[in-house]
């Protein structure tokens, strides 16, 4: 052991009948940004839920770091690793600045009874904000916010628990091509920063062109997993999609991917 | 915020200081305090005699309100549903329906004039066993909403089918209780919810930040530690507790446990902690309103005493609509 990553080995997870993912390993280190790719149904949720701690396996172990998952305490867990599901619906009206405190707090800012505490939420608060170029919408409503402005205050909510690694289960649907380009550049500087990123999309291109890692899965086993140039080749991506491709040239980058 | 909870605290001290100072008649209320808090019993004048007797019937109005509205708030998390109340869950039908068995067939007492109160608790505390049972069975809070539901029906017709088999005679109890009282005439009958009301508080509060990640998204809140089933179980195990322990004793009191929590959150915003104490200050200090309105408001030329759960539903209606049509413009 000794790595530092979170860490998932012969990963096997199912809900009633049948396995949804089987012997699945995958690494996600700390400085790197990780794209899992797949069709529908090829279990990318089910993984990301497994590496986020909120599956029971039936084989197989997450680490995290030198820990294995099931050892650690859920708040524990909480401050390394930040989850966002692919949907969230707030049962009320939150403000934004609320929603967001909700991920500092439990990253152990703002015990109730600590008038410093409640500084410490505030900086969090604004630091998160800040980082997705949300703090005008600091006092607004969630549901009066736009799609892109949502998704990027969620975003803010999970980085506000200052987590180590990110996981984002489709984070970009429903964004508009501006808002996709702008949220898979701060998850690059995340990344740089330091911070390990897991986004499960379904955009080749983006993928391509922002990942260090890109990983397709189907009928939950990886088929596929290297650095961009080496994944985004017609031998790789045809079986996985099912579908043909026209692989285009870039300036600066890896291929663009375009179904025949 | 914190202010928000402040100035609620204040208003609530401040109606449980002056409801008792107006009834059939007025007292100068300022004295009468001075010679309750100072002198012996012996020497009170006559204002302070009837303050002292109004006192009990103000702390259980008190107490049912700020349980009510307090439970609301929790059942309206777990069940991620605004329009769910205490009495959602079934627990104040199975209340009703152990009320009315007593009620019906006084060959039942078998605890003397307690047994009305006893057979109540028993009942709703039974239909919250139900409802955790079924909390453990079920994933999501729209099955919980529906299995509440259902046990509502199934109370309801155990409290119709007693009053069909009921001797007519005895109806009038029975309708008389539905209405909600709040007639206490000694601080140890007035107190005697209090033991359920703070179990149900302190348990309710123990999971305030579960339930402030829980509102938001329960997956969101699993991932960030929250043991959500258990959240769920012990919030709605207090909110229980703190029906059923006032129901058994005032009778089925509507609208409050859904209107405060609903008035409340614009003040406080959505950190139960702050939250679960303004419902209950605000509730107790609502329900102490309502039963002055109910005590003092004169139909025909004089004092009725009109039953407070129909002026709860007469002011709560109307303003729980304010409330809706204000949040849409």
């Amino acid at each position: 052991m000794g790595t530092m990553a979170l860490c998932g080995r012969g990963l096997e997870v199912g809900y009633q009948g049948a396995s949804v993912i089987q012997g699945v390993d995958l690494e996600l280190r700390p400085d790197e940004m990780v794209c899992l790719l797949g069709p529908n149904g090829a279990g990318k949720s089910t993984l990301v839920r497994a590496l986020a701690g909120l599956m029971a396996l039936r084989h197989g172990q997450v680490h995290l770091e030198d820990t294995p998952l099931s050892e650690l305490s859920p708040a524990a867990r909480a401050r390394r690793i930040g989850f966002l599901p692919q949907e969230v619906r707030p049962s009320f009206s939150f403000r934004v600045e609320e929603a967001v405190a909700l991920g500092a707090r439990c990253a152990g800012h703002g015990n109730w009874f600590d008038p410093a505490a409640g500084v410490e939420t505030e900086q969090a608060v604004e630091r998160a904000l800040a980082a997705v170029d949300a703090s005008g919408l600091r006092r607004r409503r969630l549901e009066e916010l736009s799609g892109g402005e949502r998704r990027r205050v969620l975003l803010a909510s999970v980085l506000a628990q200052e987590p180590r690694y990110l996981l984002l289960d489709e984070p970009s649907a429903m964004l508009d091509l501006e808002h996709q380009v702008a949220l898979f550049e701060l998850l690059a500087k995340l990344a740089a920063s330091g911070i390990g990123v897991l986004v499960v999309t379904h955009d080749l291109n983006l993928a391509g062109r922002w990942a260090d890692q890109i990983v397709l899965l189907k009928e939950g086993r990886i088929l596929s997993r290297g650095r961009p140039g080496e994944v985004l080749v017609r031998e790789q991506l045809e079986p996985v999609f099912g579908t043909r491709f026209h692989l285009l040239p870039t300036p600066d980058g890896p291929p663009a991917v375009v179904p025949q | 915020m914190k202010l928000g909870l402040g100035a609620v605290a204040v208003g609530s001290l401040a109606m449980v200081l002056v409801a008792p100072w107006f009834g059939t008649v007025s007292i100068d209320g300022w004295k009468a305090w001075a010679e309750w808090i100072g002198s012996p019993s012996a020497e009170w004048s006559q204002d302070a005699r009837i303050l002292d007797l109004r006192l009990p019937r103000v702390a259980l109005a008190w107490l049912a309100g700020g349980a009510l509205a307090c439970a609301g708030a929790v059942i309206q998390t777990v069940l991620r549903n605004g329009l769910a109340t205490p009495y959602t869950l079934g627990v104040a039908s199975a209340g009703s329906f152990g009320a009315f068995l007593v009620l019906a067939f006084p060959s039942l007492a078998w605890f003397g004039a307690q047994s009305a109160i006893l057979f109540s608790l028993t009942a709703a505390l039974g239909c919250l066993a139900l409802v955790l049972a079924i909390a453990r069975r079920s994933q999501r809070a729209d099955g919980l909403l529906l299995a509440g539901i259902t046990l509502n029906f199934f109370f309801g017709a155990g409290v119709m089918l007693v009053r069909f088999l009921a001797d007519p005679f005895r109806l009038a109890a029975m309708e008389r209780w539905m209405l909600g009282s709040l007639e206490a005439v000694r601080f140890q009958a007035a107190l005697a919810p209090a033991p359920w009301v703070f179990a149900g508080l302190a348990l309710v509060l123990t999971q305030a930040r579960a339930l402030d990640q829980l509102a938001f998204d329960s997956e969101l809140a699993a991932a960030r530690g929250v043991a959500v089933e258990r959240t769920r179980r012990l919030a709605l195990l207090g909110a229980g507790l703190l029906t059923a322990g006032v129901v058994a004793f005032t009778g089925p009191i509507g609208f409050i446990g859904l209107l405060v929590p609903h008035a409340v959150r614009p003040w406080t915003g959505l950190r139960h902690g702050l939250l679960l104490p303004a419902s209950f200050l605000a509730g107790g200090a609502l329900l102490v309103a309502a039963d002055l309105l109910a005590r003092t408001v004169q139909v025909g030329g004089r004092h009725s005493e009109i039953p407070v759960g129909i002026v709860t539903a007469l002011i709560g209606g109307p303003v729980f609509l304010a409330l809706l049509l204000r949040r849409r413009s």
